[in-house]
């Protein structure tokens, strides 16, 4: 199987590279992330992240022929030849397929992801419903890997101003949360023309989130609980 | 300027506007199927109805404050530099109020005249 690699060590390289590479045992149950681990014995310089290697820690994120994806559970054989990898798009370059995720990191820590709580703390556990349980589902379930961001254009563009989806989507988890009291403080941290409102609803983040989760319907969430408050 | 000045109402204006225009659409096509004869001393007519100029009018305001918001919002996407960015919103914004002030010129003759 051919693979076309996007190569680029800032120390030794003037400019990023695309390096060809063959695999000449390939079985159908293999990951892609199988298949780099074979990769790097043939050619040890190349980097990438992985580490829980079931699409559960998030690290392995990388853009698969154009698409953001985990390498570890993307199966080789729904791939098409030769199969493209590059690091994920609009973040910086460490090393070959490895991002700075700073900015993706301190958008995340921007929208608090916590539990705010002003009342006294209880003797017992802060308990909740069933169905006010209910609600965090398909929210808490978030790796931060990092592909729905990084498939944004807005993020692209506005990786600064911009929270993204991945910390839009927690923004939601948390303000859905009903033992959460700063809803109107979450609120109003998130107002303003760049934070919140850059999401143009071209809903790529839903696209591309190897765990099947929709920040777009959590962002319509927050826009219309913004619009119900200001009522 | 109030940051929900920025963020949400724009955001509102371009769902109301998008709403209405929608609505007028329906409204206009269903008006043209039912106009006695599709010609231009009947859709005159129709135009000199004050109802409808005031749904026209009201439509063209919808359509430059929908065309407003979206092309403010591609500025803000694409052009960082904020004299360059200024500029082009003031470009985008009196082009807008030309066409808004040519239009009220046009439908205010279609029904004086």
């Amino acid at each position: 199987m051919r693979f076309s690699i996007y190569r680029y060590n800032p120390e030794q390289d003037d400019k990023p590279y695309m390096q060809d590479m063959e695999l000449q045992a390939v079985s159908d149950e293999m990951m892609l992330l199988d298949a780099l681990l074979e990769l790097k014995e043939q050619d040890e310089s190349l980097s990438f992240r992985r580490s829980c290697q079931e699409g559960v820690c998030g690290s392995d994120a990388m853009n698969i022929n154009g698409r953001n994806g985990l390498a570890c559970i993307t199966p080789l054989h729904s791939l098409s030849e030769p199969v493209k990898l590059r690091p994920m798009p609009g973040l910086p370059v460490v090393r070959d397929l490895i991002v700075d995720m700073s900015q993706f990191y301190q958008q995340y820590r921007n929208i608090k992801p916590y539990l705010i709580v002003h009342d006294p703390e209880p003797d017992v556990e802060r308990k909740q419903s069933p169905e006010e349980r209910d609600r965090l589902d398909g929210l808490y379930e978030c790796i931060l890997c990092g592909c729905c961001s990084t498939a944004c254009p807005s993020f692209w563009w506005n990786p600064d101003k911009f929270l993204g989806p991945a910390a839009l989507l927690q923004a939601w988890r948390f303000l859905a949360d009903s033992r959460d009291q700063a809803e109107v403080e979450r609120l109003q941290e998130l107002e303003g023309p760049y934070r919140l409102f850059r999401c143009h609803t071209i809903m790529n983040c839903v696209d591309v989130c190897p765990k099947g989760l929709n920040p777009t319907n959590a962002i319509g969430k927050i826009r219309h609980l913004m619009l119900k408050r200001s009522i | 300027m109030s940051r929900q000045v920025q963020g949400l109402l724009p955001w509102i204006w371009q769902r109301v506007s998008a709403l209405y225009l929608a609505l007028f659409l329906i409204y206009f096509v269903i008006s043209m199927i039912f106009l006695d004869q599709f010609d231009y001393p009947h859709w005159l007519a129709w135009i000199r109805n004050p109802v409808n100029g005031i749904f026209i009018y009201i439509g063209f305001l919808m359509l430059f404050t929908h065309a407003w918001v979206g092309i403010k919002d591609v500025i803000m996407d694409y052009i960082h530099p904020i004299a360059i960015r200024s500029l082009a919103l003031m470009l985008c914004g009196l082009g807008l109020l030309a066409c808004l002030l040519w239009l009220t010129r046009v439908l205010l003759m279609a029904i004086l005249k």
